[in-house]
């Protein structure tokens, strides 16, 4: 007999009440648990399909009913990547654009935002609601014209037209960081300037200390957005050895053939950065979503 | 206290911008040109040209053998060989003809687009001045792709034929003969029941869908219909007559009435390569699939597409091309490297390699393949009657005929439309429409 059950305790409706509500707590845990366990095993098998198929030979690759279980386990696909392709030059070329893009970006966007939100000037608002309008043109619109100044500026197959963008500020990260910048209470400029502050001051000492949440956000979606961009590099980049990921990982990939073996060991390795920072970041990022109001 | 403020926007201003452009200078001096790779300084006294190519990355050693060839025969001439992703090859090169900076060659499938909007030179007077006769030096069908309007703004990179590739294993344990050439249509709708139990998860064939009798055009004409006129611009009277109805029928029946082949969605559950899940007993194999085919668990071969009874015999094949930019500034030495790569000689460098087969005959006799056990099939492919595939009959085929074609299947597997022949008629009236639109406003 259960040492906790209502009886040896003598009875009684509270004692009742709270041995029901701690086996209803125990039952919706248990079952909220279980689903979310279900449904990340269900997220899970597009991964996993992808590492046993990196572990397979090729005639296995092709069974149906498939093998999920990998037999015998096939190692050479890994070492493959490095012999088709620079793989590591590939990281690396992208760990350079990927590191500007965050820079620039958390640089700009603070510092436009902070205009916008915290700053007095004539046309604000106009500016803003012009600036808001460009995430309504598709970036395929833009394409060529940009590529015909980036071309002019001598740009195109070096880094410079990946990178220098992330400078001039991105309308849908300013929106945000605006956002969050207006929901903190303009007392704390008041108070900053009192000690002795300058505007530039009050943005990097009071404010941005403040905006962790959505800067992480900032962090976070240039990272993956830079991390996956095909149709930039594709465009502005014109040898293997400027290559980024994603293009090389689309190099395995063709229409008359595919090496489904190799190309899933090279993506396995290609969203492991990508899983490292999401899992660094997580708990700021959920965080920031939320007071963000940002979701989908 | 104002005045302060109006100095602190000015300062924070002034530190943007002095901070912004310090960063920028930053990223420039760190990824300026060069700063990544170990570019070897090419001969200045070279000429160099680009040839830019979307195929896979084991397809490559093919494409740097050639040029490294090239160049040892061409000592003033440097070829500088780039792969580019296929998902966006033709954005890539697009973008670099608007930017002025297009590659001097580059290979590709589609050429019709680029040669109407003047972006593909015209080297008829090039095959005319250097005397080459197109049609001796490449098998004709290889020439399809390469010509717009007479003229001829390509050259072939390979040739292609497609066959009815079977697993021959799965033949035997269900007790099915073999095909044979000159097999008949009922031939194979009989060995597709033969083959297909459900309770084994067998298939007959992957040949149904539009694909049968669009993109393998004998099972088309082997059927006795077209469904484009040899100039492009008819489809009504082609595609809408009593024949051309009953082979759409008898297409269709092979998925809904002897469900001997899967649907797409089951065709796709079967795997990246479905023929290679040892499931299906036939499917389209071409030369491309050789790769994949030398991989598979078990016994196949390859077999002609089957005929009507007494009906003619027709081959269908293709070929990618070699293309040259207009606006190249090295057009002799671009026109050498095409006349090589896409030569004898060249082409054979590609075939020994084991890319593609060559769209020369005279490499297939030199390496011997019109004898090879499975490569003398496409040999004796070459050498049947063929026609233009349709798709590549009009410039307006994947607008105006392929949506309309495609859309009877649709209509009568995912709609259940009927009956047929109204909707074969309604898909051929669009089809002249939006062709007569675009001819008339092209």
């Amino acid at each position: 007999m259960n040492v906790d059950s209502p009886v040896t305790q003598g009875g009684g409706w509270l004692s009742q009440l709270r041995w029901n509500r701690r086996v209803r707590g125990r039952v919706v845990s248990f079952s909220a648990h279980f689903s979310m366990i279900l449904l990340s095993l269900i997220f899970l098998i597009p991964m996993f399909w992808m590492l046993s198929t990196s572990l397979k030979s090729r005639a296995q690759t092709w069974l149906f009913p498939p093998e999920w279980i990998p037999n015998p386990v096939v190692w050479e696909h890994f070492p493959r990547i490095l012999e088709v392709a620079p793989v590591l030059l590939f990281f690396q070329n992208t760990m350079i654009i990927v590191f500007w893009n965050v820079l620039g970006q958390v640089f700009s966007t603070s510092l436009v935002a902070f205009g916008f939100a915290r700053l007095r000037f004539p046309g604000r608002d106009v500016l803003f609601i012009l600036l808001i309008a460009t995430l309504m043109i598709p970036y395929q619109v833009t394409l060529i014209p940009t590529f015909i100044l980036f071309k002019l500026f001598g740009w195109i197959n070096t880094f410079l037209p990946l990178t220098v963008p992330a400078f001039t500020g991105s309308a849908f990260f300013i929106f945000l960081m605006r956002q969050y910048l207006m929901s903190l209470p303009f007392d704390l400029d008041d108070a900053a300037r009192m000690d002795g502050c300058n505007t530039f001051q009050v943005l990097f000492f009071i404010l941005l200390p403040l905006c962790i949440p959505p800067l992480v956000i900032v962090v976070v979606f240039t990272f993956i957005g830079v991390w996956n961009d095909f149709l930039g590099p594709l465009i502005y980049l014109n040898e293997n050895t400027k290559y980024t990921i994603a293009l090389g990982l689309n190099l395995l990939r063709g229409r008359n053939r595919t090496d489904y073996n190799v190309l899933m060991a090279a993506s396995l390795l290609a969203v492991l950065p990508t899983l490292i920072v999401y899992f660094l970041a997580q708990n700021k990022l959920i965080g920031g979503i939320a007071s963000v109001g940002l979701k989908g | 206290m104002k005045v302060h403020a109006q100095q602190s926007r000015r300062d924070f201003l002034r530190l943007g911008a002095l901070a912004g452009a310090g960063s920028l200078l930053a990223a420039c001096a760190a990824v300026a040109p060069g700063a990544t790779g170990d570019d070897e300084a090419p001969d200045a006294a070279a000429t160099t040209i680009s040839w830019w190519n979307p195929d896979v990355l084991d397809w490559q050693p093919a494409y740097i053998d050639m040029a490294a060839a090239f160049t040892d025969q061409n000592p003033d001439i440097q070829v500088e060989v780039q792969d580019v992703p296929e998902g966006g090859f033709a954005e890539k090169i697009l973008a670099m003809i608007a930017g002025d900076t297009g590659p001097d060659v580059w290979v590709f499938y589609y050429a019709t687009d680029f040669a109407r909007r003047g972006f593909t030179e015209d080297i008829t007077p090039m095959l005319e001045a250097d005397a080459i006769q197109a049609e001796e030096m490449w098998f004709p069908i290889c020439l399809e792709r390469a010509t717009y309007e007479g003229r001829m703004y390509s050259t072939p990179r390979d040739g292609v034929w497609g066959m009815v590739g079977y697993n021959a294993s799965l033949f035997e344990e269900m007790g099915v003969p073999l095909p044979v050439e000159g097999w008949t249509i009922d031939d194979y709708l009989a060995a597709c029941i033969a083959l297909t139990d459900e309770e084994l998860g067998t298939w007959g064939t992957l040949i149904s869908g539009p694909g049968t009798l669009l993109w393998d055009q004998a099972f088309c004409w082997n059927m006795g219909f077209e469904i484009v006129s040899e100039n492009g611009r008819q489809v009504q009277g082609l595609l809408d007559t009593p024949t051309s109805i009953e082979a759409i029928q008898w297409v269709l029946d092979l998925e809904v009435v002897h469900k001997v082949a899967p649907s797409g969605a089951q065709s796709e559950a079967l795997g990246p390569f479905a023929f290679g899940s040892g499931k299906v007993g036939m499917f389209q194999a071409s030369g491309w699939n050789l790769v994949d085919l030398k991989e598979v668990p078990f016994e196949w071969d390859m077999v002609s597409v089957p005929i009507r009874e007494g009906g003619d015999s027709f081959a269908w094949g293709d070929s990618v091309q070699y293309y040259m930019w207009t606006g190249s500034q090295e057009k002799e030495a671009s026109w050498e490297l095409m006349k090589y790569i896409s030569g004898v000689e060249g082409s054979q460098i590609a075939a020994e390699v084991g890319a593609w087969t060559p769209p020369t005959p005279q490499t297939w006799l030199n390496l011997g393949w019109d004898q090879d056990p499975v490569l003398s099939k496409f040999w004796q492919q070459a050498q049947l009657p063929t026609k233009v595939p349709n798709y590549l009959r009009t410039e307006f085929h994947w607008d105006c005929v392929h949506p309309q074609f495609a859309g009877i299947w649709t209509r009568y597997i995912e709609n259940e439309e009927r009956p047929l022949d109204a909707l074969v008629q309604e898909a051929a009236a669009e089809a002249q429409a939006c062709l007569d639109k675009s001819y008339a406003a092209s």
